[in-house]
């Protein structure tokens, strides 16, 4: 059974999505150049932020 | 809303001791997003987040204080402990707001950080969010809680919105103070492009393309307290909800406990992103690191 | 320029996504509870842990830390300070030893030089001193031996005179005597 909002729903697929690419890269890069950590997680938290607000946004405007 | 209760406080120990025993079971079913005001139910004219708020202020003021005392050469132990968070957060947010702009940032976003963290956590304590007055669900047989009576800052939209609101006219007053109305100007709307390696004709219409981009950016801006509240609100309110709907399955507090921090970590991070967009550029080509840093970051908030 | 054209797109979205919300935005406050007075308390709620901790925490926390930073500082300046001059010292305590030494060694063969000359001197005065001893014990045997033989010469000029005196047995005048005498030494001397 599915309910609630079709739209909400993909919007926060696509924040998901986003947030999952971000982390995938991060790792990657941290992997490959441990040293840079220090640069990269505010960086990729930063961005995650923004994807996610995305998704926030999103829910508060079409989940009604 | 919840059964009117009769709002003397010796009542309400005995009634909110009783209602603990069924907190556990407390769903937050709908319709909670609004903080309740304790108007009702003890005869304050505040919202229960906001009497959370006051409570772990006064106690986030005490402790810390009892922490540093009065800051020595060679440091106690819990003013070790203050000076390594500001340590760690110095070397992660220099980069990124610049060094002319970090003397009057720091403070702002320290508390900031501190406050969001430890309203982040607050919500995992006991009582707060669980304990309050509510009604017996008829039908499920199920105790629903109605008017919490602590509710963490940040779980609510007032709390997240002042954060934000504190952020954005921090970063006016920074701002105008660190970069001038000339600089925000040309970040703003000014031309960028070289002017002697183009064409004087095709330099013109870029001029009109960035002014235009100037004004969308405006717009951004003007987003940007609804957003940084909106996040950190939907964050702390989502986790909040999937707490009480999972009745606090480890797995998921722990995950709450990350993501108080992450939060916390975004806030102060996207805030020094705004205030290091517009001072932190130009001004340190020595320091390869900040600027590769703030243009990255600036890249992302576009 | 892509950068910014990408940033017009997803201004764009954003501002789609506002305009969306635009609609429903009164609804949207009333189901957050949105309050001016809510919000105003929060703020100030904010306001003060951010006045207090900052007049009270992390500006002195600050300030002792630069302060300890600029100790720090101090004292490795200090440190590298007083190692530079160690060295100096050792260096000049190497040099005073070094110096002493070609000193010490000066003396040294002075003092050989000298109890050399004293014993040489020594020697020679010695050897003079026996030479002279040697000489006068040589000048004494000498005398004593020509006074030995003068006394010998005057009583054999004495004997011969006797003698003579008995043989011719008569007694001889003075000038006869000396006459004898001195022929009887005139013949011994040249014996």
């Amino acid at each position: 059974m599915i309910t609630g909002n079709l739209a909400t729903g993909l919007a926060v697929f696509g924040a998901a999505l986003a947030v999952g690419l971000i982390g995938f890269r991060t790792v990657e890069a941290v992997g490959r150049n441990p040293q840079a950590q220090g640069k990269i997680l505010p960086l990729a938290l930063v961005l995650g932020a923004f994807a996610e607000g995305l998704g926030i946004l999103a829910i508060f405007v079409l989940g009604k | 809303m919840a059964p009117r209760i009769p709002s003397s406080l010796t009542k309400i120990v005995g009634t909110t001791a009783l209602m603990l025993a069924s907190a556990a079971f407390a769903h937050a079913a709908g319709g909670h997003e609004a903080p309740s005001s304790l108007n009702d139910v003890i005869g304050l004219p505040i919202s229960n987040s906001i009497l959370t708020s006051l409570l772990v202020t006064t106690l986030l003021i005490i402790g810390i204080r009892w922490m540093v005392g009065t800051p020595k050469i060679v440091p106690t132990r819990g003013q070790a402990v203050f000076e390594s968070l500001i340590e760690t957060l110095r070397d992660m947010l220099e980069p990124i707001v610049g060094k002319k702009a970090m003397p009057g940032a720091f403070p702002v976003l320290l508390c900031l950080f501190i406050f969001i963290l430890v309203h982040n956590w607050s919500g995992l304590l006991p009582f707060i969010g669980t304990a309050g007055w509510g009604h017996t669900d008829p039908e499920t047989g199920k105790f629903v809680l109605d008017t919490a009576l602590f509710r963490p800052h940040t779980s609510e939209a007032n709390g997240t919105l002042a954060l934000s609101l504190f952020s954005f006219g921090a970063w006016l007053i920074l701002i105008f103070k660190y970069a001038g109305p000339k600089l925000i100007w040309h970040d703003l709307f000014g031309n960028k492009a070289g002017k002697g390696e183009l064409h004087p004709g095709m330099y013109y219409f870029l001029s009109v393309v960035f002014f235009l981009v100037g004004i969308i950016e405006l717009v951004s801006i003007g987003m940007r307290p609804i957003t940084l509240s909106a996040r950190l609100f939907g964050n702390v309110f989502g986790g909040e909800n999937l707490l009480h709907a999972t009745n606090f399955i480890f797995i998921f507090y722990f995950l709450e406990i990350i993501v108080g921090l992450v939060q916390a970590f975004v806030f102060t991070l996207l805030s020094s992103v705004y205030i290091g967009l517009i001072c932190n550029h130009g001004d340190d080509h020595h320091d390869d690191h900040g600027h590769d840093h703030a243009d990255h970051a600036k890249d992302a908030a576009h | 320029m892509l950068t910014v054209l990408a940033a017009a797109t997803v201004e764009a979205a954003h501002d789609a996504a506002h305009a969306a919300g635009e609609s429903g935005a009164a609804e949207l406050i009333h189901r957050f509870g949105i309050q001016p007075g809510y919000v105003a308390m929060q703020f100030v709620s904010f306001a003060i842990l951010a006045f207090v901790l900052y007049r009270f925490a992390i500006k002195p926390t600050l300030a002792t830390m630069d302060d300890r930073n600029a100790k720090i500082a101090d004292g490795l300046k200090n440190a590298e300070a007083t190692a530079s001059r160690l060295e100096e010292a050792q260096k000049e305590a190497a040099a005073l030893v070094q110096q002493a030494r070609v000193d010490a060694d000066k003396v040294i063969a002075d003092a050989r030089q000298t109890a050399k000359e004293l014993s040489e001197r020594e020697g020679a005065a010695a050897t003079e001193r026996a030479a002279a001893l040697i000489a006068k014990a040589e000048s004494a045997i000498q005398l004593e031996h020509k006074k030995m033989l003068d006394e010998a010469r005057a009583e054999i000029a004495r004997l011969v005179v006797a003698t003579t005196s008995q043989v011719l047995a008569k007694e001889l005048s003075a000038e006869e005597q000396s006459r004898y005498n001195q022929a009887a030494v005139r013949e011994l001397t040249t014996l």
